[in-house]
This record gives C-alpha cells, sequence and structure tokens, in this order.
C-alpha cells in the first residue's frame, strides 16, 4: 500500500474541508529585489560559463544594461535564453530579430512582445523554420 | 552476496563523519551542477499565471481533464521525490559537494510544489478532485506504490551501505526516483504541460514549467552521474542479473507510464493523443537506457522534438505538422 492511500475517512474529511476553505497556502511572495539582487545576476551575467549566463539572461530582474549586453553574447544558448524572457522588451526583440542564429529568430518570432512589424520582417526571414514559426504564430492568433 | 570493504574513501558511506569539509572536491560535477542550480533561483509568482485564464476558459472539458491530472499528479510527487532524497540519498552519500546540490535539489522540489499551488490557486480547478485522484485513479496510485516500495526499503534498519546488497538498495532507488520518476514520467507530464503553449495556450504557464523543466534537467544529470560513479567505485554492484533488474525497472514503468496516459486523455486534445505521448515515453526510456549503459529497447524516433525547446532549441514547426499529419510520427533523425 503506499502511504496516499493510507489516507483514513478522517484525512478524507479534512481533505474535503480544506477544499472548501478558499484561502491560500501561501502568500506566493518572493524576496524583494534588492540592490545586491541586481548584482547578483549581474555577476552571473559575466560568468565564463555559458550556462551561468544564460541563467542571467533569463532571469526575471535582470537589469536592462545587462540584458542588452547578453544580446551580443558570442554562444548561442545565452541568446536563445535572452530571446525566450518573457520580460525582454520590444526593442531588444527587434535587435535580436537580426541574430545570426535562426534559433534565436524563431523565439523572438514567438514572443508576446515582439512587435508586428518585426514579425513581418521575419516572414520573410532566410531560415525556412523561422518563417513556418512565424505563420505558425499569425494563424493562431 | 558478501560484505565489501569500508566505502568511506568513495562517494557512499553515512555521510555523517565524512561530508564535513568542501574541500578537495572530489567530485567536481556535482560543484558545477550546485552552481549551475543557484544561479537558475526562481519564485514561482514572476510568473503572471492570472494572465491565461481567458485561455482555461476557452479549453476544453478534455484539455481541463488533462490539466487537472498533470496537477494531480505533479503536485505529491514533487514531495515524493523530497522523501526520495531525504530517507534514500542524503543519508548514505558522503561528498560535501553532493550534499551540497541536494539540499538545493531539496529547495527546488518545493519550490516547484508551490508552484503547482499557485497553478491551482488562479485556475478554477477543482481542487478536491485534484487530490483525489492521485488516490483513486489506479493508474496514477499504481506509479506512485513503485516509489514508495523502494524509498521504504531506504529506511529500513536492516539495510547497510556497505554491502553490495545495500549499494545496489541505494541505486534501485535512484532508478526509481531519478531516473524513472524524474527522468520519464515527469518529462512525458512536461510534454503534455508544453503542448498547451505550442497551441499558443497557457503561455504563462508555459513558462514556469520551462523553469521547473530546466531545474529537472539537472537533477537527472546530477541523478545519473551519481549512479554511474557509485557503479564505477564498486564493481561488485553491477552484476548480471541486478542490470536485467535495473533495466526491467525501467520497461515496467514504461507500461506504468502507458496506462497512466490513457486514463489522462481518454479522447485525446488537439494535436495530442495517448499513443503520440506514449511514443514520447519510450523515446525517453531509450534514451535513459543509453545514459546507463543499456541498449535501447524502442528504437522509435522522438515524436515531440519540439520538446527540445527545454532544453535550447525551438522545434514548433514539427508539433504542428504533427497535428496535420494525424498524429504522424516524425521518423526523421533526432536533434
Amino acid at each position: 500500500m503506499s502511504c496516499v492511500t493510507f489516507l483514513t475517512d478522517e484525512q478524507r474529511r479534512r481533505l474535503h474541508l480544506a477544499a472548501l476553505d478558499g484561502s491560500p497556502v501561501s502568500t506566493f511572495r518572493s524576496p524583494e529585489v534588492t540592490e545586491s539582487t541586481l548584482r547578483r545576476i549581474a555577476a552571473l551575467g559575466q560568468d565564463p560559463r555559458p550556462g551561468i549566463r544564460a541563467s542571467a539572461a533569463a532571469h526575471r530582474h535582470a537589469p536592462q544594461d545587462l540584458l542588452h549586453l547578453l544580446a551580443e553574447d558570442p554562444d548561442t544558448r545565452v541568446r536563445v535564453a535572452l530571446a525566450r524572457n518573457a520580460w525582454v522588451g520590444a526593442d531588444l526583440l527587434g535587435r535580436l530579430a537580426g541574430d545570426a542564429a535562426p534559433a534565436v529568430r524563431q523565439w523572438v518570432a514567438v514572443h508576446t512582445s515582439t512587435t508586428p512589424a518585426v514579425r513581418d520582417r521575419l516572414a520573410q526571414d532566410d531560415d525556412a523554420q523561422v518563417r513556418a514559426v512565424v505563420a505558425m504564430v499569425t494563424s493562431s492568433r | 552476496m558478501t560484505d565489501t570493504t569500508e566505502t568511506s574513501t568513495g562517494i557512499l558511506g553515512t555521510g555523517i563523519r565524512e561530508g564535513l569539509l568542501l574541500k578537495p572536491v572530489t567530485y567536481p560535477w556535482a560543484m558545477e551542477l550546485y552552481d549551475q542550480a543557484v544561479a537558475n533561483t526562481w519564485f514561482p509568482n514572476e510568473v503572471q499565471l492570472g494572465e491565461d485564464l481567458g485561455d482555461f476558459d476557452r479549453m476544453s472539458e478534455d484539455e481541463r481533464h488533462a490539466l487537472t491530472f498533470l496537477m494531480s499528479y505533479f503536485n505529491p510527487n514533487e514531495l515524493l521525490v523530497n522523501k526520495a532524497l531525504a530517507f534514500g540519498v542524503y543519508p548514505y552519500v558522503n561528498a560535501a559537494e553532493c550534499h551540497l546540490y541536494l539540499a538545493k535539489q531539496m529547495w527546488e522540489e518545493a519550490n516547484h510544489c508551490m508552484s503547482f499551488e499557485y497553478v491551482l490557486e488562479t485556475f478554477p480547478i477543482d481542487r478536491e478532485a485534484a487530490y483525489n485522484s492521485h488516490v483513486e485513479v489506479p493508474s496514477m496510485a499504481a506509479k506512485e506504490e513503485f516509489e514508495v516500495r523502494f524509498i521504504r526499503r531506504m529506511t529500513e534498519q536492516t539495510l547497510d551501505i556497505s554491502t553490495t546488497e545495500g549499494k545496489q538498495d541505494f541505486v534501485r532507488n535512484l532508478v526509481a526516483y531519478n531516473v524513472i520518476l524524474e527522468g520519464i514520467w515527469f518529462y512525458s507530464g512536461f510534454m503534455v504541460a508544453l503542448s498547451f503553449r505550442q497551441r499558443n495556450l497557457l503561455r504563462n504557464f508555459g513558462s514556469l514549467i520551462d523553469w521547473i523543466v530546466r531545474d529537472e534537467s539537472l537533477h537527472l544529470k546530477f541523478g545519473i552521474n551519481l549512479i554511474l560513479t557509485v557503479l564505477d567505485e564498486n564493481p561488485d554492484v553491477a552484476t548480471p542479473a541486478f542490470a536485467d533488474e535495473i533495466r526491467g525497472m525501467i520497461l515496467h514503468a514504461v507500461e506504468m507510464e502507458e496506462a497512466y496516459n490513457r486514463d489522462m486523455l481518454p479522447n485525446g486534445i488537439l494535436g495530442l493523443n495517448a499513443d503520440y505521448i506514449n511514443t514520447y515515453v519510450r523515446y525517453l526510456a531509450d534514451r535513459r537506457l543509453e545514459e546507463l549503459g543499456f541498449e535501447p529497447e524502442y528504437g522509435v524516433a522522438n515524436p515531440a522534438k519540439w520538446m527540445a525547446a527545454a532544453n535550447d532549441t525551438l522545434q514548433l514547426v514539427n508539433f504542428f505538422e504533427s497535428i496535420n499529419t494525424s498524429y504522424e510520427v516524425n521518423t526523421r533523425a533526432d536533434s
């Protein structure tokens, strides 16, 4: 018997009552973003290991200047992480739309903050996969 | 089987007297994974799930059933992984760098559990139904029962990690929670979860799953490295009979997952049905078998090549090709 199948009638009753209780189990708050948080993310962005820099590029609170710096990173994984970052703005996405790596441009194509003008440009991309992703995104919106 | 020599110089041991000094680092791969895991730190409320509510309202009953089914499975099983780590791994590992990584991993499992709570709080999902189905749906309960069996053995006082039998129990537990639960079953669920985003639905939920997948890929690397290190340092463990048993565990796990996926998607949803997912499960099982040094069993191509997006490339288009060809399996070489 699994530990979960040991649920007694009493435990089931409590589970039922808990389900009726609308209060959340947590406030779901993350720590406040402080200067030291930003310094830590900036340090990650300078790390010699691409995987660590990719983490900085994907970070919710990465400073704009760092994101722009990482847009020039020599490792494609870092720039892909940047293009996948949901909090990256339209201006940086426009820049990434000209990236040499098709994988980066594909992620730009599906990003919700990409402007129609940039997406139109990607619809004419040299890479067939990029064009196909644009077509998919356009047809499903 | 016979007792073997003391293991205090290897990665296995009681982990109390030996694992107190970080330097010299004996297993640099564990430190690398720790550094990466710390860099990856994230919090669920950084994702704006509420923006997906409109999508949720438009989803079909079958799609909502699939999402509820996933939450029902993921939520308790993140905690089950922590039990496997706390009872079955941490106490038997000597290396401080491994303890550091395991501590971070345990926080990540807690963070994932809270992420799924966040999903349950945000979407109008019947929490009671979600909590209950992992107990009441036989295919889901069977998967949990499978895991609990191996964790329980690790808590028995008769287990002696210095013996061949004890080391084999350690490896069995690792294979059960890491290779099977995290490396096959979770990835199968992640594929279904991310399939919504492939159809431009639940994009923020997809981001949440992205972050979880990023953590889980490190968990998998750590577990595989740990298994291979134990086998390398303890040549008495990998007997032919034991190897057969491990392979059999993985194949049995595939059968359980196939039954579970049929319960999750009885009718299929757009672009996905149980056969499609189960082909992916077989593909995953082959990769895990190879990582452990076995020959693959199924020899199938990855039908969900777009899942590579979970790592570093995008394969959105292949997913839509698969829709247009009635779940046709993409037979091109895998990336």
